[in-house]
């Protein structure tokens, strides 16, 4: 097995622990603990009244005592309130690499009159997954007997992994049912400090020396009545509203871990090698910089020379992955050479070029809005943070670019990579600083649709939009490995997803692999019945790229913070013919709303030309001023606001037959 | 559970790169590649070269199946196309050997050796199961214009002297072909379905059934599944002598099926005590049965696939083991309810069937092959009367039941099984028979909603449905499936989506689960409702909420059958219009009927109410694609009638 494989499959079992769910120091499972009158007598759960199950205690002890293996022992006791609550706990797969292993498995029901039905090994189950050449993931499963509402479910099982650390660790705290109380012993490795970082956690807690003669060397943090955790749409990442904990040796080595100075000293270390640039590069530097006439002109001539003139081989789909592995460049000047590499060589041929061109260039460290709001002022792990981009200064100011994603234009970068905490880093050390947003007007659709309207309700014509900033980025990223005629067709079925009774034909889309461009659809629509019609009258509603829209929030409850991906703008100009026989009888616009906060706006502008046509135009912005995230109580207000929005937009005007 | 397996085999297949070990491609491959094709509609992926399985049957009773595959990747998102896939059963098959190639579209080639394949279970569910797949995904190297094509050679020692041959999938296919080598003395019948009868050319001993140039087979909503539109063969081989027999007829099939399941009969003590337990209260035969029936179907479902190659897939374990494990699969609970009712002196059958499309099993091809679910036939008295009774020539009155299925409680059975043809295994006396089929009346949502409308727009009022029989069924498996709060965002999703800021108040469940119905009452308000226009009309669509079906038909074109199922539909909705307002105009009450359903829809203003009301019911019907139009127009006017809004104006 390769070194990437081993890496994978520790990835696999780290991440696979965060689903699985055990005390003893032999092979077997330790004694059963008593189960309480009172534990059988529950009928109710106590933490949260609609839980399907609860768990009375769940223990999870980390033992590092020993250099070579990390062991984890689990002893979970669950009441079964509903049979959704059995589903969840009626197998079990118990997943394990070569360096992992499971024992001591043992789970045991008891009913309420007190009979107890014992896991029997005969039950137990060693499945081989998957298996590539030698390398085999397996697990360890097994079905529970008697499980039913009412029943107390116990299980208990140990996980030995070889050759790891407690150090590093992410401690779950919160799990998908509510806890009564939920610990987590560990014993640290002899002679080492082991530290703490908490992440959204109620109340104080912190590892404490566990009591008892059986927890000797043990240090136990407890968090009691936790809710489970639940996922709601438009949350922000998980790490940032779930109860966790991360644990960490304190560093001995010359660079310390634990601390941003560390990564940022240890990267700032090796930043020459990394932008090292020989003749070939300066002199390209050289050539691609004298013809700019401002800084920013240098920078984006370096810009597109490494984006179109260098072969990104981590987005041709053309390449086998043999051919991929081929080109490996260990140099910016290899990448130079051979006019292609992957993202991170054209990275760092970018850097190198601008360096030797003579502007100050950094490497970014970032965090990534997908999977965490990155905090330097917080505890450092290498996990918080990924490769961003490169800062190059312009005109006195740093200035982020990507050119080893090609879907990004000069100075975009991803929505989870905008607006984030960054460290700077570059030869004689590291900044902190944050990376560029681009606020709702660089993430712009303007919508434009021309059309017919007959007096039976069919409406006919052509809409253009055109997609600016985040749109574009989302799409060109959706859509990069994509032959044209997929583009063509998810775009077709985007706009059918939102009015499925409309036709869309001859579908056209330009500047898709132009970053500096809008990304611009064109198509011929045409909608029977899209104005209802009664007797006498025709309802329309103007605003066509609003039609069929479903509203952004329907839930009446909320929970976590609300989170939006960036700020958005939009600008539609429709302009309607209408039908002969039929005259306006009601043509008020609908009215503008916004918020006291400048964060929104919606604006409408309803005017008739000759009598005939009909324009509409409306404009709207979300996010001014960088505002995406909403604490919880402020749930209400912005939905009524959503609501008032669709409801703007859903708008309709009245068309009376003339006599 | 089952994300870190996906994720463990999405990781291994990027992260796996064995060494080449070379790049030959056989002769075969080469003439497949070779292939003019027809011109396709773009939307087709890929083309078929060649489907090709070669079958010998060993006079050891083995059979030695080589499988030689090609197929054109026609669109560059149809990557997926290059994979070869070989299933195979631990204790009694094996994957002999695995061989993969591509041919580029450029023109380079490349082998897949044995260091590219991936041997993993084939359910990542189900923890006791011997099925297993050897995999070789090329889809990385694919591209428009590729071919690829595997080998695959297997050993197995068939159940059966029985198999099936499905000459085509989606795909169009240039040329299909099933060929059977048997011993001397052995002869081969077949059985064709979805398509003119294909006859074997026969050289010896060896059978080769072959079609070529086969058309796509698009999917479309509402479509029989691709088992029912792919051309397939079924095939019996026997010996001439009648050593190794073959099934001839569906009894022969019971005996088969009884002979297994009856001797796991067992009623043991406890047995016996939850029988009664179970019916202590029960004065009926029916109240005895629902008793056992909902006990069986609440045990927890553990798919359980051990043994299958010695016929254990069919074989039910002891019914006083499952009663003492408190889990089982379909065979299993069928089989525990089999002794319960036995305690009870209530005589019933195992039901073998095919779950997932109730046109699947034919008559005409006697075998235990065509089933994959197990259900249950009781005998019942006159007394019992539920819609789901068949009255059987030899065995009475039986009421059919799902014990699986725990959303369709007695009296009622999955839509997916009714009208199947299904083996009710009862020895000499049982044989194929085709289930009950509810009546449209036993399958509906009534819903009747009662609003007050306000000058401003705004509406508030109550919801109350009742469904019955499979409608029911779907809401009842919501409400069990969901937590109470996802239930609500559920509801006030449905409310939203007719009604802009419309939130349920109070949401009241009844699950009448014996009667096979659920009753869902719900309290809502919607601020601005209905639009305001120069502040003398008000505008508002009757239909508030939709109608819980969301079949809708844009292509315009058809190629397969639709699929329509029964199902009723009335809707009663009464709104107290605001004072100072009347109705100056409403729609015209509309009128649909079709060969397949009818529809209609009714507006009433009286007494400073609006009444509006709209009904359909649809008959379980099969719609040819060349009348396709008729069932576009209909679904496209009920949506356009229930776009239409009622103008109220100020007196």
């Amino acid at each position: 097995m390769n070194l990437s494989v081993k890496r994978t499959f520790l990835f696999i079992w780290l991440i696979s622990s965060v689903f699985t769910v055990t005390l003893f120091a032999g092979d077997d499972p330790l004694p059963w603990r008593p189960v309480s009158p009172a534990e059988l007598a529950m009928k109710t759960p106590t933490v949260e009244p609609d839980a399907d199950a609860e768990a009375i205690f769940w223990e999870v002890r980390l033992d590092d005592k020993k250099e070579d293996k990390l062991t984890f022992t689990n002893y979970v006791r669950v009441k079964i309130f509903t049979e959704r609550g059995r589903e969840r706990f009626a197998k079990f797969d118990l997943p394990f690499t070569k360096d992992v292993k499971i024992e001591g498995i043992a789970a045991r029901v008891t009913k309420a009159d007190g009979t107890v039905l014992e896991l029997q090994p005969s039950d137990i189950f060693e499945r081989e997954i998957v298996k590539v050449d030698k390398v085999k993931l397996k697990a360890k499963s097994f079905a529970v007997a008697g499980i039913e509402p009412g029943v107390i479910f116990e299980y208990q099982y140990r996980e030995v992994r070889k050759n790891d650390s407690a150090g590093g660790e992410r401690l779950i705290f919160q799990k998908d049912i509510p806890i009564q109380k939920m610990s987590y012993y560990v014993r640290p490795y002899g002679g080492r400090t082991l530290r703490q970082n908490s992440f959204n956690m109620s109340g104080d807690v912190t590892f404490d020396k566990a009591q008892g003669d059986e927890n000797k060397g043990f240090y136990v943090a407890t968090m009691t009545n936790v809710k489970a955790f639940k996922e709601e749409p438009r949350m922000p990442p998980i790490n940032f509203v779930r109860s966790w904990m991360l644990l960490y040796y304190e560093s001995f080595n010359s660079f310390n871990f634990s601390i941003w100075s560390g990564y940022a000293n240890a990267i700032s270390f090796g930043f020459k090698e990394i932008v090292k640039a020989n003749d070939d590069v300066k002199k390209t530097a050289q050539m691609l910089t004298a013809g700019g006439a401002t800084t920013e002109d240098k920078v984006r001539n370096i810009y597109n020379f490494v984006q179109k003139d260098i072969k990104n081989i981590t987005f041709d789909s053309t390449m086998t992955d043999e051919a991929r592995r081929k080109v490996e460049n260990k140099k910016p000047s290899d990448t130079l050479k051979k006019r292609m590499g992957d993202s991170g060589d054209i990275e760092r041929l970018f850097a190198s070029l601008v360096s030797a061109a003579g502007f100050e260039a950094r490497i970014v460290l970032s965090g990534d809005s997908r999977e965490f709001f990155f905090n330097p002022n917080q505890q450092a792990h290498s996990s918080f943070v990924h490769l961003c981009c490169t800062a190059v200064k312009i005109d006195g100011k740093f200035r982020y670019f990507n050119p080893g994603t090609p879907f990004l234009g000069f100075g975009q970068l991803t929505w989870y990579e905008e607006g984030v905490s960054a460290i700077l880093i570059g030869e004689n050390g590291y900044d902190l600083n944050g990376t560029t947003f681009n606020d709702q007007d660089k993430n712009n659709a303007k919508r434009t649709g021309k059309f017919k309207l007959t007096e039976d309700g069919t409406l006919e014509g052509n809409i253009t939009i055109e997609y600016a900033g985040q749109n574009a980025i989302r799409r060109r990223q959706a859509g990069y490995d994509d032959s044209e005629q997929k583009r063509l067709d998810d775009f077709k079925a985007e706009m059918q997803d939102q009015m499925s009774t409309a036709e869309f034909a001859d579908v056209t889309l330009e500047n898709f692999a132009d970053n500096s461009k809008p990304l611009i659809y064109a198509c011929k629509v045409r909608v029977v019945n899209y104005a209802q019609k009664t007797g006498k009258r025709l309802f329309l509603q103007p605003g066509f790229f609003e039609y069929g829209n479903k509203a952004i929030f329907s839930d009446s409850k909320r929970v976590h913070q609300i989170f939006f991906k960036h700020p958005w703008s939009e600008d539609d100009d429709v302009q309607i013919e209408l039908p002969p026989n039929f005259a306006l009888d009601s043509a008020d616009a609908p009215a503008n709303n916004g918020d006291d906060g400048n964060i929104s706006s919606q604006k409408f502008k309803l005017t008739v030309e000759k009598g005939t046509t009909l324009q509409y135009k409306r404009t709207f912005y979300f996010g001014n001023g960088g505002r995406i995230l909403f604490p919880a109580n402020a749930y209400p207000a912005l939905k009524g606001l959503f609501d008032k929005f669709q409801q703007a937009d859903s708008h309709t005007i009245t068309l009376k037959q003339k006599v | 559970m089952k994300s870190w397996i996906i994720v463990s085999i999405f990781t291994l297949l990027l992260c796996v790169f064995p060494v080449l070990a070379g790049n030959d491609v056989p002769d075969w491959l080469r003439q497949d590649a070779a292939i003019t094709v027809p011109t396709y509609e773009k939307n087709v992926p890929g083309v078929v070269l060649r489907n090709d399985q070669t079958v010998e049957y060993t006079s050891d009773g083995k059979i030695i199946v080589t499988t030689t595959y090609a197929v054109r990747i026609l669109l560059h998102e149809a990557k997926d196309l290059a994979v070869a896939t070989a299933v195979y059963l631990v204790s009694s098959g094996k994957i002999k050997e695995i061989n993969a190639w591509i041919i580029s579209g450029n023109g380079v080639n490349k082998k897949y050796d044995k260091d590219y394949i991936i041997d993993q279970v084939t359910d990542i569910d189900d923890i006791y199961n011997e099925y297993r797949m050897k995999i070789i995904d090329a889809s990385r190297d694919a591209d428009t214009g590729s071919v690829f094509g595997y080998q695959v050679i297997s050993e197995e020692r068939p159940l059966f002297t029985q198999d099936i041959w499905t000459f085509q999938g989606t795909l169009p296919t240039i040329n299909s072909r099933y060929s059977l080598s048997l011993p001397k003395g052995w002869k081969a019948t077949n059985t064709t379905f979805n398509h003119a009868d294909i006859q074997p050319q026969i050289s010896g001993n060896t059978y080769s059934w072959e079609l070529r140039n086969l058309s796509p087979i698009p999917l479309e909503k509402a479509s029989p599944s691709i088992r029912n539109l792919a051309p397939r063969i079924a095939v019996n081989y026997f010996a001439e002598n009648g050593s190794t027999p073959v099934y001839k007829d569906w009894t022969a099939v019971s005996r088969w099926g009884s002979s297994l399941h009856d001797s796991q009969v067992i009623v043991d003590d406890a047995v016996a005590a939850k029988a009664r337990e179970l019916t202590a209260n029960a004065t009926t035969e029916l109240e005895k049965i629902r008793a056992v029936g909902t006990f069986v179907q609440n045990l927890q479902y553990i798919s359980i696939d051990i043994g299958v190659g010695y016929g254990n897939g069919y074989k039910p374990r002891p019914s006083n083991l499952v009663l003492n494990r408190g889990y089982g699969d379909c065979k299993d609970k069928a089989n525990l309810m089999r002794a319960l009712l036995r305690v009870l002196k209530i005589e019933s059958y195992p039901i073998f069937i095919y779950s997932g499309d109730a046109t699947y099993t034919r008559e005409e091809w006697a075998s235990p092959s065509q089933f994959n679910h197990c259900i249950i036939a009781v005998k019942v008295s006159d007394e019992t009367k539920t819609a789901t009774i068949l009255n059987h020539p030899k065995l009475g009155r039986l009421l059919i039941f799902d014990a699986t299925d725990s959303y369709t409680p007695v009296g009622d059975l999955p839509e997916y099984l009714q009208g199947s043809f299904a083996l009710i295994s009862a020895g000499d006396a049982g044989g194929l028979s085709k289930m009950p089929i509810t009546p449209p009346e036993a399958n509906g949502l009534d819903r009747k909603i009662e609003v007050n409308l306000l000058a401003t727009g705004a509406i508030s009022g109550i919801i109350r449905e009742k469904t019955i029989g499979q409608a029911s069924t779907a809401f009842r498996g919501q409400y069990r499936v969901m937590k109470t709060a996802e239930y609500q965002q559920m509801i006030d999703s449905w409310l939203t989506y007719g009604a802009t800021s419309a939130k349920s108040t109070k949401i009241t469940a009844t699950d009448l689960n014996a009667e096979a119905k659920f009753n869902l009452d719900i309290e809502f308000s919607a601020a601005n409702y209905a639009q305001l226009m120069q502040n003398r009309l008000l505008v508002f669509k009757p239909v508030i909420v939709g109608r819980r079906e969301s079949v809708r038909f844009s292509e315009a074109t058809r190629k397969n059958p639709i699929l329509i199922d029964a199902e009723t539909f009335t809707e009663t909705v009464i709104f107290t219009l605001p004072q100072g307002f009347t109705v100056d105009e409403m729609p015209d009450a509309v009128k649909l009927e079709t060969a397949f359903g009818k529809y209609s829809t009714s507006y009433e203003a009286k007494d400073g109410k609006l009444i509006f009301t709209r009904s359909y019911r649809l008959n379980q019907t099969t719609v040819l694609p060349e009348n396709y139009k008729s069932v576009k127009d209909f679904y496209a006017k009920m949506s356009e009638v229930e776009q239409s809004p009622v103008v109220l104006v100020k007196k």
